[in-house]
């Protein structure tokens, strides 16, 4: 179901009961109001009637006041002749006076008109007959008088003399002062007064007044006062208009007073204030409709706009969104959350381009890397082929013989160290490579190997100058080799002929720095951020010569980590590029600085080892080596004997039967006085994660079984 | 008059010993370290044969190949490279696009290079 028909449906669940209810209401007030104008309009008819009422009860006094004069109880009718004259002009009403005796019989008429009708017909007359034998009072009904041309009624009194009926006196009168009373209601034009004789006709009528009177009442009317004397009813004039009508029949004169109200200006009036709250509702369900389909609008245009943003972030474009898309808090928020989430998938989108693109560079590297293996390993394949062939044919001992067996040397071991160095990164990448560790002298090693290239010419006619501090690490002698015989091949192939290399050593806080800084051209600036990724080439791409691998740097940068040490580039502020190895400094050399001790036999040393052969081999070659030696088989007896003998140096095997050499180690550790004890481990495992075990729990130096009496005469010697 | 050959090679030792195999094999052969100098000792004293790497620093085979194919149509070339097909151009099949009268990959076995000179003659 869309929002709008939510929203209309809420706005009409709001407004239908608040309507019906208002409706309820209306029916109620109309119904009211219809009430009150019922009771008003019978309390008029009520109160005409009562002066209709009061109007022929002046008519019935003044007659029966003449009824009453002595000349007419005498008989003296000639007198009474007289009086009834003068009665007459007193009452503008009266048409006549009239005589007759009870039998009907004519005495006086003082218009002197004839009676049409015929002679005894008048003791037939209702009211004549009724006031003849009772003796009361009573009034006509409305009676056309051809003579006068006038519709009139007549008020009968009784003669009475000595007990008995003499006479019947009448007085015909014309209902003027009736319509006049009528008339004095100022209805609305559109209500009619009337006033009905016992017969049902019209004595006096509002509307039409000349014509209406002594015409028969509406049918309705009639059969209303049928059926009741007084009351409400709908009904229809003569006219036919509709009406409502509150009657009400005198029980004096038998007359009655209705009125007819039009029931389209009652109906109206009643029905004005329901129209009037019907259109109230009406206009209120409007304005909430209205505001349904505006709010409608506002939301459904921002929900849409914001399910066309969702489908475009889904695609993976970019959207401008604004949070004013509409004024609802709640439609903000989720703008709000989906600008961000659309940020963020930008951000993505983003981030895994710059992935594909780092992919796609790595990609291209390792093609460029196999095309350039490819180079470095056939073009020394094919100096030695080709020595190969002078060796075959050239003369024993000649000078060409001689040349190409040194190619053919120089070129295996070129080609061994690349393979070399190629599965080392390999290894270091992996996490597979083993250091084998011992205490030694940087600037040993390094006056080594720069007098080994040296003596092999492999300096060229470079200037290379060597200026090294002593400096004792903790180290891998090969690997180190490897670190500074790389630094220095880069330095040599990438500085010109007749260039200089600088070589330093120095001690700086806890580490020891070696820098290689050369007068070549520097590193170009887009490289130093990568040179030490695999692969990553000193020259422009294109142009492959002697180039190398571009796994040298990466090899220096793998190794001096191992050595928890660190490698950095610079380019010199001379030009030229400097690079720096930093290696953490072995405690022992902390302790004792410059000052060499220097390395000689007789110290004590403490073997713990459970394998008897390796034991008494061990125990042998040192105690060649001119040390002093005490053994152990287990840890329990070899912490026993340090307690007691205080070794200078304990060569202690990991797997012991009892307590394991690491917990040795360290409980050595934890009881070493001021003398600082030196500890070998010896183990059958030289995995990088037995190392850092052996050197956590407090070894120097770890040992990898099995080890040569030259290995272990260094590690021993090192120590200070 | 043995046949002459110009050998251009970066390489010192593979340069030696193929001087030395080829002049085993009864050629007078000359050496340079690079293209440029190769031309400029075709100049001073032609060769009938120029035997090239194409990778080498400075001035690579190909311009070497260019400037003799222009300043020395007779002479005979044969290009010699360790690249291998890994990347999309061969460097061996880029040297025979541009016109040498053979090609080899290193390592090769001399008595190949011996027959290929052979066969240009």
């Amino acid at each position: 179901m869309k929002l709008r028909s939510h929203l209309f449906l809420l706005a009409l669940g709001t407004i239908v009961p608040v309507a019906i209810f208002a409706v309820v209401v209306a029916v109620w007030l109309v119904e009211r109001e219809r009430e009150a104008w019922r009771i008003g309009a019978e309390n008029r008819a009520s109160a005409l009637l009562s002066a209709v009422d009061a109007e022929l009860r002046g008519h019935v006094t003044s007659l029966e006041a003449l009824a009453s004069v002595p000349s007419l109880q005498d008989g003296n009718l000639d007198y009474f002749r007289t009086v009834a004259e003068s009665t007459l002009k007193t009452h503008p009403d009266w048409l006549n006076i009239r005589l007759a005796t009870p039998d009907g019989k004519p005495i006086l008429n003082l218009r002197n008109l004839d009676d049409p009708r015929p002679h005894g017909s008048l003791a037939k007359d209702g009211s004549f007959a009724r006031t003849a034998t009772t003796g009361k009072t009573a009034i006509s009904n409305m009676a056309w008088d051809p003579q006068l041309m006038r519709w009139r009624f007549s008020v009968r009194a009784p003669v009475v003399h000595n007990g008995t009926i003499r006479y019947v006196l009448a007085a015909d009168a014309v209902p003027d002062s009736i319509t006049s009373l009528v008339q004095a209601q100022n209805f609305d034009p559109d209500w009619v007064g009337v006033v009905l004789d016992a017969s049902n006709r019209f004595v006096a009528r509002t509307w039409d007044s000349e014509k209406s009177i002594g015409q028969p009442a509406s049918e309705s009317l009639q059969a209303a006062l049928a059926k009741s004397s007084s009351g409400w009813f709908r009904g229809r004039t003569v006219e036919g208009v509709e009406v409502y009508t509150p009657f009400h029949r005198s029980a004096t004169t038998g007359w009655t007073v209705a009125m007819g109200v039009s029931a389209k200006t009652f109906d109206s009036a009643v029905w004005r204030s329901g129209w009037t709250l019907a259109l109230g509702i009406s206009f209120a369900i409007l304005l909430a409709l209205l505001g349904a389909h505006l709010i409608n609008r506002r939301i459904a245009n921002a929900i849409a706009s914001l399910a066309e943003a969702t489908k475009a972030i889904g695609k993976g474009e970019t959207v401008a969104l604004s949070t004013d898309i509409a004024p609802v808090d709640e439609i903000q928020t989720l703008a709000r959350a989906l600008r961000a989430s659309a940020d963020a998938a930008h951000e993505r989108q983003v981030l895994i381009e710059r992935e594909k693109s780092a992919l796609q560079e790595a990609d291209r590297a390792k093609d460029r890397f196999l095309a350039m293996l490819s180079h470095e390993l056939r073009n020394p394949l094919a100096a030695i082929s080709a020595a190969a062939h002078v060796v075959r044919f050239a003369k024993a001992g000649s000078a060409e013989a001689i040349s190409a067996q040194l190619v053919i040397e120089r070129q295996t071991r070129h080609m061994a160290r690349l393979i070399g160095d190629l599965l080392d990164v390999s290894r270091i990448t992996l996490g597979k490579m083993a250091l084998e560790r011992e205490p030694l002298d940087l600037a040993e090693t390094i006056t080594k190997l720069a007098r080994t290239w040296r003596a092999s010419g492999r300096f060229g006619r470079h200037d290379v100058n060597l200026d090294l501090a002593p400096a004792r690490v903790n180290a891998d002698a090969t690997r180190i080799e490897q670190v500074v015989a790389n630094l220095l091949d880069n330095a040599l192939k990438f500085t010109p002929h007749g260039g200089r290399v600088d070589i330093t050593l120095a001690r700086e806080g806890s580490e020891a720095v070696l820098r290689v800084s050369d007068s070549g051209p520097g590193i170009p600036q887009h490289l130093l951020d990568r040179l030490f990724e695999p692969f990553v080439q000193g020259n422009e791409p294109g142009t492959l010569a002697s180039a190398g691998l571009g796994i040298g740097l990466a090899l220096v940068k793998g190794l001096a980590e191992m050595h928890q040490g660190s490698v950095s580039a610079v380019n010199g502020p001379a030009g030229g590029s400097v690079f720096t190895v930093r290696l953490p400094l072995s405690e022992a050399s902390l302790v004792v600085t410059s000052a060499e001790r220097s390395v000689t036999g007789g110290r004590h040393i403490l073997l713990i080892e459970d394998d008897d052969d390796t034991r008494m081999m061990l125990h042998a070659a040192l105690e060649f080596g001119g040390h002093e030696v005490r053994q152990a088989r287990d840890g329990t007896s070899g912490l026993a004997l340090a307690a007691q003998s205080l070794p200078d140096v304990a060569v202690i095997d990991l797997g012991l039967p009892d307590i394991d050499g690491l917990e040795v180690a360290r409980r050595l550790r934890s009881t070493q006085g001021k003398r600082r004890l030196a500890l070998v481990a010896l183990t059958g495992f030289g995995g990088p994660d037995d190392q850092r075990r052996a050197l956590d729990a407090g070894f120097d130096v770890h040992l990898t079984k099995p080890v040569t009496h030259e290995r272990l005469k260094r590690v021993i010697g090192g120590f200070p | 008059m043995s046949t002459r050959i110009l050998l251009v090679d970066d390489d010192a030792d593979f340069r030696a010993m193929l001087c030395s195999a080829l002049e085993l094999a009864g050629y007078s052969v000359e050496v340079a370290r690079n293209g440029r100098a190769a031309l400029a000792r075709q100049r001073h004293s032609p060769a009938d044969i120029l035997i090239t790497d194409i990778f080498m620093p400075e001035s690579d085979g190909f311009e070497a190949i260019d400037g003799f194919r222009r300043n020395f149509p007779s002479t005979k070339i044969v290009a010699i490279s360790g690249g291998a097909p890994v990347m999309k151009a061969n460097y061996l099949d880029a040297a025979g696009l541009i016109g040498v009268d053979a090609a080899l990959q290193k390592p090769f076995e001399m008595e190949e290079l011996l027959r290929v000179l052979k066969s240009i003659q």
